[in-house]
């Protein structure tokens, strides 16, 4: 059945998906099985789940599923256009996994829908100044149908909570069992008037669709799941793509243009393979998936005479509007321990601040979380999760990690970005990346209101942590921004040409035989947790591209 | 001491070779992590998996 194929560079493959990842693997997977020949790219290398281990040191601060550091990727960051953009020491400002399945196998796989007011609401709230504020040329109920298609063939525990927008299927799974810092949460919600729903997972809580569940490692944050039991697109459909013949996983191959022709059609992918030389794919059609700062980058590669300003940026929308979720923490010690480090990261959110509330005197929503963070691992807990009292090191450092590691939990507050033309994806000037093409470069500050919704989160998890009986509590400074996982905006779907760069259905405005789907589709950025909204996009974009190729459309 | 940036260097790269994987050449029998409670060497865990959740029973997830 499972037969590998290879497809010929010469002759038009019908699709070239580029980027494995939430999106592109759903794409290929789609596509692949309706019969379509697909060439699937991905710049990182296939790693299988055997692949994938514990070591903190290699995946955290090597940067090993993240394909090296900054040098490698020669990445620059700014927070607005008066700085000079740098590469400081530490993580990339931009960070995705490189490897097949993208930031998919890497993600802690909380799972929200989003809910139907995140659609509309320019229309509900009016206009934001000095932002590109919008409504999604779609609704929560038009894409109802995905997000249940997302949870029952990726697989998603779950249970529904008290303010989730209508669902037309039960989940396909249990949540996950409650940890300590879960129970906690929901002690404190109780005793302040909120709710502390189960939190839902892209991580299976039984066996499913012939994969293991969850074994309770504690490895989900930047690692790769050994067991398969994160739904990736690794785990839950390459093998299907690859199983259906029609799909070539084209790993280690880094695209560096996509080329038109005199018609303005799409008839190339540029790129490096393993061994860095140059290759040329050509295609009939081209559904770009690489996230929303590779995307941008890409068509930003890609002007040419006829497209100067970049491959479908007529709007000059590509690369702007970038969202990130803003994000802040509380951390709490308990008296007993809470072993955070075991399982997944989260077991319960409070969304009793998701919508926003013109009384608060800004625009915002987001979500609380009780989760182990830092004290996962412990290189991270020393380096970030120690309390501010008791220095960098010695004796009272070294007694607070021995006895807060197993009994600390943090308060992680995920929030709303407001999509502005100031905070943006470009080509970096002066740097290129390993492969030699022009580096990414981030300009991005907050909105005040970003920070702001941050800031009333934060006194609410200090409230919360306080009802749940901490020892002590500590909040992490507001700071802007400084890079992200959440990559989001910097391709938006619309119905008019003039302020988007795709339709509702993922078409290119400009070339027609282009598809943009992944996070840059987003007009909003929703409270956190985008992938589940990414890959519910991607199933309905497959529909209508299939659709269309079908009916000779494309 | 902390202020200066070449101690900062030191000091988390002290911590990357006391607290990594043993197979890096520091943390002999997981000593820093049986220091810490952490017992990173277990590859899988099941329910209850700290003091709090040992008691508790699966409610309705709403709060009420």
């Amino acid at each position: 059945m499972a037969s590998k194929v290879t497809f010929d560079q010469r002759k038009a493959v019908d699709f070239a998906v580029i980027g494995s990842g939430a999106a592109g693997g759903i794409i290929a997977k789609e596509l692949a099985t309706a019969g379509f020949d697909v060439v699937l790219f991905e710049q990182g290398p296939y790693r299988k789940p055997a692949d994938f281990t514990h070591d903190e040191y290699g995946v955290l601060f090597e940067n090993e599923l993240l394909g090296g550091s900054q040098y490698d990727s020669g990445q620059t960051f700014r927070h607005d256009e008066s700085e000079t953009a740098t590469s400081p020491v530490g993580p990339p400002a931009i960070r995705y996994a490189q490897t097949v399945g993208g930031s998919s196998v890497h993600f802690s796989a909380n799972f929200w829908r989003f809910r139907e007011s995140d659609f509309k609401e320019r229309s509900l709230i009016g206009p934001i100044a000095g932002t590109t504020f919008a409504d999604w040329p779609i609704t929560y109920d038009e894409l109802e149908p995905y997000y249940t298609r997302v949870e029952w063939e990726v697989g998603v525990s779950g249970a529904p909570g008290p303010f989730d927008s209508r669902r037309s299927k039960p989940f396909p799974m249990p949540p996950l069992p409650t940890k300590s810092s879960g129970v906690l949460l929901e002690k404190a919600a109780n005793k302040l008037g909120l709710h502390a729903q189960n939190q839902p997972h892209a991580i299976l809580s039984q066996p499913f669709n012939g994969r293991s569940p969850c074994i309770h490692c504690g490895h989900c944050m930047f690692f790769g799941c050994e067991a398969g039991a994160k739904s990736s697109s690794l785990a839950a459909m390459i093998p299907l793509a690859e199983a259906s013949g029609h799909c070539e996983i084209r790993d280690r191959s880094a695209v560096f243009r996509i080329a038109t022709d005199a018609s303005g059609r799409a008839s190339e992918v540029l790129y490096y393979d393993a061994d860095g030389n140059e290759r040329a794919q050509k295609v009939k059609a081209v559904v770009l998936s690489a996230n929303g700062a590779e995307t941008p980058r890409l068509l930003l590669l890609s002007a040419s005479d006829r497209q100067p300003d970049g491959l479908s940026n007529s709007s000059g929308y590509v690369g702007r509007n970038l969202m990130f979720n803003a994000h802040g923490v509380v951390d709490g010690v308990f008296d007993q321990p809470l072993n955070e480090y075991r399982s997944v990261q989260v077991s319960r959110v409070i969304h009793d601040f998701y919508e926003s509330d013109e009384k608060r005197g800004f625009y915002g929503g987001g979500g609380i979380d009780a989760r182990s963070l830092w004290s996962a691992t412990p290189i991270l807990m020393g380096m970030v999760g120690m309390p501010p009292d008791v220095g960098t090191w010695g004796k009272a450092w070294k007694d607070a990690i021995a006895h807060n590691f197993t009994r600390q939990m943090s308060l992680a507050c995920a929030t709303t970005s407001l999509a502005m033309d100031r905070n943006n994806i470009t080509l970096d000037p002066h740097n290129t990346d390993q492969w030699g093409r022009p580096s990414l470069r981030t300009t991005y500050r907050d909105h005040d209101d970003d920070l702001a919704m941050v800031a009333f989160l934060v006194e609410r998890a200090e409230e919360l942590m306080d009802a749940a009986g901490a020892e002590k509590f500590w909040a992490h400074e507001i700071e802007p921004t400084n890079g992200g996982e959440h990559l989001l905006g910097t391709a938006r779907m619309g119905d008019d040409p003039a302020t988007s760069v795709v339709d509702r259905h993922h078409r290119s405005h400009d070339v027609p035989n282009l598809f943009i789907c992944d996070g840059s589709n987003f007009v909003t950025s929703g409270r956190g947790q985008p992938t589940m909204t990414i890959m519910a996009l991607a199933f309905r974009a497959a529909e209508h591209i299939a659709a269309a190729a079908r009916a000779n459309e494309i | 001491m902390e202020s200066d940036g070449r101690f900062m260097v030191w000091r988390n790269l002290t911590m990357f070779g006391f607290f990594a994987m043993a197979r890096y050449g520091g943390n002999r029998d997981h000593v820093s992590w049986e220091l810490i409670g952490y017992e990173g060497h277990h590859g899988a865990w099941a329910p209850p998996f700290g003091y709090y959740d040992a008691p508790y029973e699966e409610g309705p997830g709403d709060g009420e």
